[in-house]
C-alpha cells in the first residue's frame, strides 16, 4: 500500500462524486478528441482546396502583381502584368526533373462576361492546360464532365452561373472580354460540365474553367504567355523549402525577384485561411466554455471533499502527514478520475473519428459551406496528445487551490470540528 | 530524563476580539513510561494541554519540551517529524479513515516512514493488530466494527510507529463503561509491556482510577495531583 491507495479507494467509495466528475471529464475528452480531428480536417481540406482550385502549392507570377489580386472579385487580377513566353519557358525548365512536383500548369486568369441570348453574367475565367488534374478534386461535377485533353472551346461552369444563364451541359454560350490591348473579343464556348466548389461557398469564389488556349484568346496572349504558373507538390507542407530552392534555380537561369514573384499557398490563401481560422476559433470557444465549467466543477468538488474530510485531514496532520502529502492524496484522486474517464472519452472520440474517416460525416448548411456536404475526418491517434494535455492541465490546475486550502487547515481546527 | 516538560505554559484563544485563556501558567513534568490522566470538567483545559504536548498547537507563552526539543521553537517540518515518530494519537471519535480496512488503517501512519521496509511494516501491523485482538477483523471497514473495536484499531494505529508518547483525548467518551474500561486496560497492558508513555484525558472517575497519576485541571490551571 502507498498513500495513493487512499485516493484510489476514495474514488470507488464515493461513486456518485466520481461519476459526476467523470462524466464531465468524459464529455470534454470526447469532444476535444473529436473536434481536434474535425477542425484539423476542415483546415487541411480548405488548405488543399485553396491550392487545388486557385493557387497551386507554389505560384510564380509577374513581379508587380499582388497576393490579394487572387481574391478580388473585380476580375481584373493579373491585369496587364503577365509572364512572357521566355519567362514561362525558363520557369518550366527550372521545374523539370524536380521529384517533389506532382504537376504544374500555366494559368491565364481573366475577367469575362458569359452570355446566353440576352443574359449576361460576369465571370472569373481560369484557363489551364487541359491535362491538369488538381482542380478536379474540389470542383464537384453536378452534371457533364471535366475539360478534355484535346479540345478547345470547352467550359466547366459553376452551378450558380449555369443557373443564372439557364444553361445545361451541351449548350453553347459566349465569353466576351477585352484583350490586354483593349480590343473586344468574343469566343464561343460549349458547356461540358457544371460543378460547384462546396468549400468555397462562403466566399462566393466561382471560377469558370476553360482550356488555356481559349483563355489566352480572351486576353490576347500569345502561345506560352500566362498570368501565372502554378505548381502542385507531393507534400504541401514543404512549400517554403521548395520555394527557396526554386528561387535559386530561377535566379541561376536569369529570372530574379524583379522579374517574377514566387508565393506559397499560405501567402495566397491567407484571407481564406484566416476566415476559416475564425470559424475554427468559434468551435474552440465553445470547448473553452465547457472547460471553464469543468474547472469550476472540479474546484467545487475538491472544496467539498476538503469539507467532508476535515476529520481525515486533521487526523493525517496529527499523525505526521505534511501539507504536500495531503495535497498529493487529493490531487491523486482527481487525476485518477481524470485518467480513467479521459481514457474512456478519448477512446470513444477516436472510435467516432475512425468511423467518420471511413464512412464520412454528413454536414448540413451553413457549416457545409466550409466543410463540404460530406466530411471524411483525418484519423490520427496523435490528436489524443493535445487533448490529454488540456484535460489533465485543467484538472490539475482547478484541483490545486482547493487541495492546498484543505491541506492548510490547522490540525487542531480540523479535529475540533468532530470532537 | 523527562519525556514531557511543561514550563509556565499559557494558551489564549481569540473569541472575536476577546482573548479567552484556556491554560494559565501550567507547569508539569511527565516521566517516560508513565500512565497519566488529565482529569477535569469540560473547558478545564485538558484538550488544549494535550494539543500542546502533541505539537498540534503552540502555547501563547511558556515552553513545551518533548525530550530535549523545545517544540515552541520548531518549524512545521520538524513538528511533523516529531508527530510522526515520537507521538501517537487516539481520538474520542476514533478518527479512522472510513475507506480503509482495519489492516490499512493501522498501516497508514507507517507509509510516510521511508526507513520502515514493507516487511517491517507488515510485521508491525500484524503484531499490533494481534495485540489489540483484531486479527480476525483485518479486512473489515470501520463501519463494520463496534465502537470498542474501532477504538482498538485507533490504539493499534497510535502504537504502530512505536512512539514514546501516546496521547488520548477522551478515548472512552463514546464507549459504554465496560468497553471503556477494557480499552483503558488494553492501553495499560501496552504501557506495562512496551514502556510507552500514555497521557489521556477523561472526566470519568472509573477510568481515571486506572491511571498511575492523575492531574486535575480547573479553569486552565492544575488544581490537584494524585499519585497512585
Amino acid at each position: 500500500m502507498n498513500i495513493y491507495s487512499l485516493s484510489f479507494k476514495n474514488i470507488f467509495e464515493n461513486k456518485w462524486r466520481t461519476l459526476t466528475l467523470g462524466s464531465f471529464i468524459f464529455v470534454v475528452s470526447f469532444l476535444l478528441v473529436f473536434f481536434l480531428s474535425f477542425t484539423s480536417t476542415i483546415k487541411s481540406n480548405m488548405e488543399e482546396a485553396i491550392s487545388y482550385v486557385l493557387t497551386g502549392d507554389l505560384q510564380i507570377r509577374e513581379a508587380s502583381t499582388k497576393e490579394e489580386d487572387m481574391f478580388t472579385m473585380k476580375g481584373d487580377w493579373g491585369d496587364l502584368a503577365y509572364l512572357k513566353r521566355e519567362q514561362t519557358d525558363k520557369v518550366e525548365q527550372a521545374l523539370r526533373g524536380d521529384e517533389q512536383i506532382v504537376e504544374s500548369t500555366r494559368l491565364v486568369r481573366h475577367a469575362a462576361l458569359l452570355s446566353k441570348d440576352e443574359l449576361k453574367e460576369p465571370s472569373l475565367i481560369v484557363g489551364m492546360e487541359p491535362k491538369t488534374n488538381a482542380y478536379k478534386k474540389y470542383v464537384s461535377l453536378l452534371e457533364g464532365r471535366y475539360l478534355s485533353n484535346d479540345r478547345k472551346g470547352e467550359v466547366v461552369l459553376p452551378k450558380q452561373q449555369a443557373t443564372k444563364l439557364g444553361v445545361k451541359v451541351g449548350d453553347k454560350i459566349n465569353a466576351i472580354a477585352q484583350t490586354k490591348d483593349g480590343q473586344p473579343v468574343q469566343v464561343p464556348l460549349e458547356v461540358v460540365g457544371i460543378g460547384e466548389i462546396e468549400l468555397f461557398a462562403t466566399f462566393a469564389f466561382a471560377p469558370t474553367y476553360v482550356d488555356l488556349a481559349t483563355a489566352q484568346e480572351l486576353i490576347g496572349f500569345q502561345a506560352g504567355e500566362a498570368t501565372d504558373l502554378v505548381v502542385y507538390l507531393k507534400d504541401r507542407q514543404n512549400a517554403e523549402q521548395e520555394l527557396t530552392a526554386l528561387t535559386d534555380k530561377l535566379a541561376a537561369s536569369g529570372l530574379s525577384a524583379s522579374d517574377v514573384k514566387l508565393s506559397t499557398w499560405k501567402d495566397m490563401g491567407g484571407f481564406v485561411l484566416s476566415t476559416v481560422n475564425i470559424e475554427i476559433m468559434m468551435f474552440y470557444a465553445c470547448i473553452a466554455i465547457l472547460l471553464v465549467i469543468i474547472a469550476i466543477l472540479i474546484t467545487n468538488i475538491v472544496l467539498m471533499m476538503g469539507l467532508e474530510r476535515r476529520q481525515e485531514v486533521g487526523t493525517l496532520r496529527a499523525i505526521g502527514f505534511n501539507r504536500s502529502r495531503i495535497v498529493q492524496i487529493f490531487l491523486g484522486e482527481i487525476l485518477l478520475i481524470t485518467a480513467i474517464f479521459f481514457a474512456i472519452g478519448a477512446a470513444c472520440g477516436l472510435l467516432v473519428n475512425y468511423i467518420f474517416s471511413q464512412v464520412g460525416l454528413p454536414i448540413f448548411s451553413p457549416l457545409s459551406n466550409i466543410t463540404g456536404k460530406m466530411l471524411y475526418l483525418n484519423f490520427d491517434v496523435a490528436q489524443v496528445v493535445p487533448a490529454l494535455l488540456v484535460v489533465f492541465g485543467i484538472a490539475l490546475l482547478s484541483a490545486l487551490y482547493p487541495s492546498l486550502k484543505s491541506a492548510s487547515l490547522s490540525p487542531v481546527e480540523a479535529l475540533k470540528e468532530v470532537s | 530524563m523527562a519525556t514531557v516538560t511543561i514550563k509556565q505554559v499559557e494558551k489564549d484563544y481569540m473569541l472575536g476580539k476577546t482573548s479567552v485563556p484556556a491554560l494559565r501558567g501550567v507547569n508539569l513534568t511527565i516521566e517516560a513510561g508513565e500512565f497519566l490522566t488529565l482529569a477535569g470538567s469540560s473547558g478545564s483545559g485538558k484538550s488544549t494541554l494535550l494539543n500542546l504536548i502533541g505539537c498540534l498547537d503552540q502555547p501563547t507563552r511558556g515552553e513545551v519540551w518533548i525530550g530535549d526539543a523545545q517544540v515552541s521553537n520548531l518549524k512545521e517540518k520538524q513538528l511533523n517529524f516529531i508527530r510522526s515518530t515520537m507521538i501517537g494519537f487516539i481520538f474520542q471519535s476514533y478518527n479512522l479513515i472510513p475507506v480503509l480496512n482495519v489492516y490499512e488503517n493501522i498501516e497508514f501512519p507507517l507509509l510516510i516512514h521511508k526507513d520502515v521496509s514493507a516487511e517491517e511494516r507488515k510485521a508491525r501491523v500484524t503484531y499490533f493488530m494481534d495485540a489489540v485482538g483484531l486479527t480476525s477483523q483485518a479486512q473489515k471497514k470501520p463501519s463494520e466494527l463496534s465502537g470498542g473495536q474501532r477504538q482498538r484499531v485507533a490504539v493499534a494505529r497510535a502504537l504502530v510507529t512505536k512512539p514514546s508518547i501516546v496521547l488520548a483525548d477522551e478515548p472512552t467518551a463514546n464507549l459504554d463503561s465496560k468497553t471503556g474500561i477494557e480499552t483503558i486496560e488494553l492501553m495499560q497492558e501496552i504501557n506495562r509491556k512496551e514502556g510507552t508513555t500514555f497521557i489521556f484525558s477523561t472526566h470519568d472517575p472509573k477510568v481515571m482510577q486506572r491511571a498511575d497519576r492523575i492531574i486535575y485541571l480547573e479553569d486552565g490551571m492544575i488544581k490537584q495531583e494524585e499519585q497512585e
